[in-house]
């Protein structure tokens, strides 16, 4: 797992720092620490980190402009701030956690663990932030129909037929998005809201039938946690 | 005499009730043959009724002829005379005595004095025709030599010359009334609330002025005999004295400028000549001359300086002056009441609108003083500031319990501090560089970073606006970024220095500049606190800079330059 902590307190980072070392043990690849935020922008250009551990306070700059960006990107952020005013909207934006000052190291730990395992806390995301042409756009959740995988990304369609592409996998978007979000493919998470009726072919092949028409795949093995939940 | 003028007696708009002998003929001396219509007065001199001076006389007599026609009696029925002097007489008509006013004697002890105004009914069978009114008169309790010993001699209708001035006197009653009451609202006010001194004065010439107007129309509410006519006299020119002088008084308190106790002093001297003024009038009329034209100078020059509240004080004193230079000679006597009263509500006028702006201004200093101390308080309970000083503090307890414990004594310190100063408006220097020090103490351990302030010829009792320098500290702490540059290290000092010129104190606060994002071009808060506090203390009298000195060097510095009056009691405490 390769770690960056973007912290201006030096104490502070250093504890993160290293806690983390702790917690992670031999899991941890590399571990990063960057006190100014254009530092820190630099830095995520150049090489992809698994985890980023965020201040949303910088010297004085309000670090909600990068959490923007960052939540577009391919990997998990945990934000650790003083503000937790602000934690609401940090999950509304996609973070996958929120730690709050001062931190101790089960709460760090429990952050973590949410990374490797999946194990997602809160989830009240609100928006998709997708990069588009140099800057981010935030896509409304209750706007996406379905979500399909396409390599290393993932494919956003949204109710209105557009497509838009997000740099995160469909796991860690799964991690991400509220309940009646559902995997229902190996290449498909699908939004229940939006789902007309459940469909099967001769042969036993099954397929969802959405409001827009579209038809998605339903695999066998999800068969019956779809039944469980949207019928 | 006004009132005669007000109840229109001198109108010819319709045919009159009332008229008058307009001259006497004049004799020192006493017979009683001078009373008969049979004696032979042709070789008496004759005047005008006002224009009769008699001096040094024991007892004198006047002659004069009343022309009645019959329908002047239809219209003035019943019929009354009515006598203005300042004597004791006996009035024979034909040849009867009718009626005598107090005793007349040869000698002061003799006489008794008479009323000054002496009406009576007349004899209800008075023909057509000519009548003789002889007056047997003694005045030895004049105690002054006024310029008209006789005023008017009047006969018509009894009832209309017993209400003469009746009218007058009503709205006088009314006009003193409100003074009255004006005069002891603000002496009450003064005495049992504010002390302050403008309600002082302004109560005193309202109650001075209401004094004024009763005692001038005292001669038609109550009435008196003639000797007491020096004292009215003598009360209504002192009244008029202090009236003038309160004016004064109240509208340089009221409207405070440079030399007021100057132009104070000039303008009360300037009354004194007054007194030896001949006439009770030209003394009168030559006070309030003096004390309207000294107060309109006053309040034009604070109208000048901007305090724009004057401006109603300002218009009641030209509408006072205007009326006066209309009306002369009439303005004592009818216009007096009038003018008073119209210069008490526009001194009020202005009076309640200065004290209206001076209390919101008053609210606004003390509600901003109030947000200040907020402020200053909110920036330390601010997540920001307490959850990562907290998350320091545990790591120092996790990896030296020893630094954690010294930075819990200089937080308790720095917090201690700034309870202590944040509800004041002005603290020693000394009491500031310790909370400059105690910030930098917890600032230093919490980023791991070597912080000094150095401070240059401080003189620790000066008096500063609390945490000004503190605010100045931690601005500079925000935006520069001193631990993250490996060339020059993670050491960083500040410096404070104390400079004395010419009545004033110079403060240049410098911090190394090594800025984290573009500078921004608009005041932060940190400076608007710093501004606000300045202002609170020293008005607008500070100057206050910043900027980067020679950006181009190799160790560039940040300059905070504060600029302010030297003194001790210019920092209000």
């Amino acid at each position: 797992m390769r770690v960056l902590v973007v912290e201006d307190e030096a104490v502070v980072a250093r504890r993160l720092a290293r806690m983390i070392r702790d917690i992670a043990g031999e899991e941890l690849e590399h571990l990063e620490v960057q006190g100014l935020l254009h530092d820190a922008v630099d830095r995520l250009a150049e090489a992809p980190v698994d985890l980023l551990f965020l201040d949303l306070n910088l010297h004085g700059q309000d670090g909600f402009e990068l959490l923007r960006q960052v939540v577009a990107s391919s990997f998990h952020t945990v934000v650790v701030s003083a503000h937790t005013e602000r934690a609401v909207e940090a999950f509304e934006l996609g973070v996958l956690d929120f730690v709050p000052k001062p931190f101790s190291r089960k709460r760090l730990r429990l952050a973590l663990d949410r990374a490797r395992r999946h194990d997602t806390g809160p989830r009240s995301l609100r928006y998709l932030a997708i990069r588009r042409s140099g800057s981010t756009h935030l896509i409304p959740i209750d706007q996406v129909s379905f979500i399909q995988a396409a390599d290393d990304y993932a494919e956003i369609h949204t109710r209105d037929g557009q497509v838009a592409l997000h740099d995160k996998t469909l796991s860690k978007l799964e991690d991400l998005l509220p309940e009646h979000f559902l995997r229902v493919h190996r290449s498909y998470l699908v939004n229940l809201r939006d789902v007309r009726r459940l469909d099967n072919e001769p042969g036993s092949r099954y397929f969802l039938e959405l409001e827009s028409g579209q038809e998605i795949p339903v695999g066998r093995t999800r068969l019956p946690a779809l039944r469980r939940r949207w019928i | 005499m006004g009132w005669l003028l007000g109840a229109g007696v001198l109108s010819a708009a319709e045919p009159p009730r009332i008229l008058g002998i307009q001259s006497f003929r004049v004799m020192v001396g006493d017979d009683p043959a001078w009373s008969q219509p049979t004696f032979d007065d042709s070789e008496w001199p004759e005047h005008e009724l006002d224009r009769i001076q008699v001096e040094d006389a024991s007892i004198f007599w006047l002659r004069g002829r009343l022309e009645l026609d019959d329908e002047f009696l239809a219209r003035a029925e019943p019929m009354g005379f009515q006598l203005l002097a300042l004597a004791s007489c006996e009035l024979f008509l034909n040849g009867e005595l009718w009626a005598t006013n107090g005793v007349v004697g040869a000698t002061p002890e003799q006489e008794q004095p008479g009323a000054i105004d002496w009406n009576r009914a007349l004899p209800t069978d008075l023909g057509s025709g000519e009548h003789l009114v002889a007056l047997r008169c003694s005045a030895h309790h004049r105690g002054f030599a006024p310029r008209m010993g006789f005023y008017v001699f009047l006969v018509g209708d009894y009832l209309e010359l017993a209400t003469l001035g009746w009218g007058y006197s009503a709205r006088t009653l009314i006009s003193a009334g409100g003074l009255l009451a004006i005069g002891l609202f603000y002496a009450m006010s003064f005495l049992f609330g504010t002390r302050s001194r403008s309600h002082l004065w302004l109560g005193l010439f309202a109650g001075a002025a209401g004094s004024l107007v009763i005692v001038e129309s005292l001669r038609v509410l109550v009435g008196y005999t003639y000797d007491l006519h020096i004292w009215r006299l003598l009360t209504v020119t002192f009244l008029a004295w202090a009236v003038n002088a309160l004016l004064i008084a109240f509208v340089t308190e009221r409207f405070p400028l440079p030399g007021r106790v100057g132009f104070s002093t000039i303008s009360l001297v300037l009354t004194l000549p007054c007194w030896w003024i001949p006439g009770f009038d030209g003394k009168t009329g030559t006070l309030f001359l003096v004390g309207l034209t000294t107060s309109w100078i006053w309040l034009a020059r604070a109208l000048w300086a901007r305090q724009m509240d004057a401006l109603w004080a300002l218009t009641g004193i030209s509408l006072c002056l205007g009326v006066g230079f209309w009306q002369p000679y009439q303005f004592l006597d009818y216009y007096l009441f009038f003018g008073l009263s119209v210069l008490c509500l526009f001194l009020l006028a202005s009076h309640v609108l200065a004290g209206a702006r001076e209390r919101r201004e008053h609210e606004a200093i003390e509600l901003r003083s109030a947000r200040l101390e907020i402020e200053l308080l909110r920036r330390h309970l601010q997540p920001h500031f307490l959850m990562n000083t907290l998350t320091a503090l545990s790591e120092w307890f996790e990896e030296e319990p020893e630094v954690a414990s010294e930075m819990v004594q200089e937080l308790g310190q720095e917090l201690r501090i700034l309870a202590d100063v944040s509800s004041r408006s002005s603290i020693p220097l000394g009491q500031e560089l310790e909370l400059c020090r105690s910030h930098l103490a917890v600032m230093a351990k919490r980023r791991d970073e070597n912080l000094m302030l150095e401070a240059v010829g401080l003189d620790p009792t000066s008096q500063v606006p609390p945490a000004i320098f503190h605010t100045l500290l931690e601005n500079a702490l925000t935006h520069n970024a001193y631990g993250a540059d490996e060339g020059i290290g993670n050491t960083a000092c500040f410096r404070l220095r104390q400079e004395m010129a010419s009545g004033r104190i110079r403060y240049v606060f410098e911090a190394p500049f090594r800025p984290i994002g573009p500078v921004s071009k608009s005041e932060g808060t940190g400076l608007r606190y710093v501004r606000a506090r300045l202002r609170e203390s020293f008005g607008e009298d500070f100057r206050l800079s910043a900027g980067v000195d020679d950006p181009d060097s190799l160790q560039p510095v940040w300059r905070t330059v504060i600029d302010v009056p030297n003194g001790a009691d210019t920092c209000a405490s």
